[in-house]
């Protein structure tokens, strides 16, 4: 008896001390991620004002004078946006296809592990690599080749997260589809209902890493004080911009740099924010 | 329409010989049973009858089966084809993600059988398999808000949509609660007049109390095929005796 409380006992200790271990690490990721949002929040809410967001960087902007950001925000935008399309239209055929008309297995393994290397490479990789075509190619650094390096970027987050999504698919959904007797094209169209929340998060992994991403755009997209009005000029981006500000020696420059941080962080979290409501609909009839 | 005939059908599953020379007729607008126990191949004879059974990467599939005067193995026949004559009614319901409505709708639509009066066709087969009147003001929600009793109605429904001439079903009611159970069965028995059926089980009261022929397997062999009446009085294999008498199996 007295053996079977002490175990008791003993077992209760062990839960409660794995207990506060999660909660400790839960404290540790949510606590790191609050800290980052309120140093720039506490930073940059005094550079915030609405001429930041609306207009273009004067002369002497740099310096401490009159102007904003816009250029980098409908910069970073237009170059988010894009490369999340152009990634989107290359994953979706590839995941599909992966799933549906290849029977071998192999295949999708080796596809598989060249996006997860894919991912994994530093995106001042890819920016040297896009760069390395331009200059081959007599291209300057421009929107369209920042776009398309970008695309690369995002390319392996948004195929490896809707495979992951479409593996999920319960196996009866494809027997019951082809059994009505559909080609495997008319049950892509099936199973890409089934993925649609899927696909939803890994638009969303996509342009979240996209529109953050400064490495890439550093070579290829360039920067410039105008609004981007050809694919083919140079295009300013928010995490350039963070990047040039803070690398000014005067404080109520630094501060516009933060405040440059507190935008992109506000747009990454209305996306998301959109998204997730979103979620809800798109799933509605989603089997699980 | 809806006769079938299995000719010196083998099936591997990689080195494992699932399914050993069967060759039988199955006579059309009759309820033929498959019984037998667990892994005896039912299942794998029952899919390799519409060819789902090639999703499957590592099968291979030797011998015909005749639909009609055609084989559905030749090379040339158009697999999708095969599968609208012959439907699948599976083990557990699985609707398709989509509305109610868009269930039954989506086979008619994607042969194009609908031609303009897509709505009658759903009512009428929510109607056939009982379901209307239970779904008529909501035939927009989810299909997987109903119950499974009734989301296994709805697939029935949705496979008879397409009009097929032959009814494959899969141990339909195993998954199903008793009450459901008994409304499929009865719903396959008014079937019979216009279908070929062949149904999989493995409850030999059920087979008793639908099939007009049985076919018996044991380990990929076909032991014994006869009308139920003969099957279930005189069996004439010791094997089956062994197994309706539950002394096997």
């Amino acid at each position: 008896m007295k053996q079977v409380r002490r175990r008791r006992v003993r077992r209760a200790l062990e839960e409660q001390c794995f207990l506060w271990l999660m909660r400790l690490s839960l404290l540790g990721a949510v606590g790191v991620l609050g800290m980052i949002v309120g140093v720039i929040c506490w930073r940059g809410v005094g550079a915030l004002s609405w001429e930041m967001v609306s207009s273009l960087p004067e002369g002497g902007f740099y310096l401490g004078r009159e102007g904003g950001i816009l250029n980098a925000l409908v910069g970073s935008l237009y170059l988010a946006c894009g490369a999340t399309v152009l990634a989107l239209c290359l994953a979706v055929p590839v995941v599909f296809y992966l799933h549906t008309y290849a029977s071998k297995g192999r295949l999708r393994h080796s596809v598989r592990l060249a996006l997860d290397i894919l991912w994994g490479i530093p995106s001042i990789v890819y920016g040297a690599f896009g760069f390395a075509w331009m200059v081959s190619l007599g291209v300057r650094a421009s929107l369209l080749a920042g776009i398309l390096t970008l695309a690369l970027v995002v390319l392996p987050i948004l195929a490896r997260t809707l495979d992951e999504v479409v593996e999920m698919t319960p196996v009866l959904l494809r027997e019951s589809t082809l059994a009505l007797g559909a080609t495997r094209l008319e049950w892509m169209g099936v199973l890409l209902r089934q993925s649609l929340p899927g696909l939803l998060t890994a638009i969303l992994l996509a342009f979240g890493r996209g529109i953050g991403d400064a490495a890439s755009v550093l070579f290829t997209a360039g920067y410039t004080d105008n609004l981007p009005d050809s694919l083919l000029r140079p295009v300013a981006s928010l995490p350039l911009a963070v990047f040039f500000l803070l690398g000014t020696p005067f404080p109520e420059v630094q501060a516009r740099a933060y405040a440059a941080a507190l935008i992109l962080t506000a747009i990454v979290l209305g996306v998301s924010t959109f998204a997730h409501l979103s979620l809800a609909r798109l799933g509605r009839y989603v089997i699980r | 329409m809806g006769a079938l005939s299995i000719r010196d059908l083998n099936v591997w599953y990689g080195k494992q010989h699932a399914l050993k020379q069967i060759n039988a007729e199955i006579a059309q607008n009759q309820i033929t049973a498959v019984i037998g126990p667990s892994g005896c191949g039912k299942s794998t004879l029952l899919k390799s009858l519409n060819r789902l059974l090639e999703l499957n990467e590592q099968v291979r599939v030797e011998g015909q089966v005749w639909l009609d005067g055609e084989d559905i193995y030749r090379r040339d026949r158009d697999v999708t084809e095969v599968r609208t004559r012959i439907g699948l009614l599976a083990q557990k319901p699985f609707p398709l993600p989509m509305s109610i409505y868009d269930n039954v709708a989506y086979g008619p639509r994607i042969h194009g059988l609908a031609r303009g009066n897509l709505d009658q066709i759903v009512r009428a087969q929510l109607e056939a398999v009982g379901l209307w009147a239970e779904v008529r003001d909501r035939l927009h929600s989810p299909a997987t808000r109903l119950s499974v009793g009734q989301q296994q109605r709805l697939c029935l429904a949705r496979t008879l949509a397409v009009e097929p001439e032959v009814l494959l079903c899969d141990e339909s009611t195993a998954s199903l609660d008793p009450i459901s159970a008994r409304g499929i069965e009865s719903l396959i028995r008014t079937l019979r007049d216009r279908y070929t059926i062949v149904l999989v089980t493995h409850d030999i009261d059920q087979a008793r109390r639908l099939a007009d022929a049985v076919l018996f397997m044991w380990l990929g062999e076909l032991v014994e095929y006869g009308p139920a009446q003969r099957f279930f009085e005189q069996p004439q294999e010791a094997l089956t005796q062994q197994y309706l008498t539950r002394e096997i199996g």
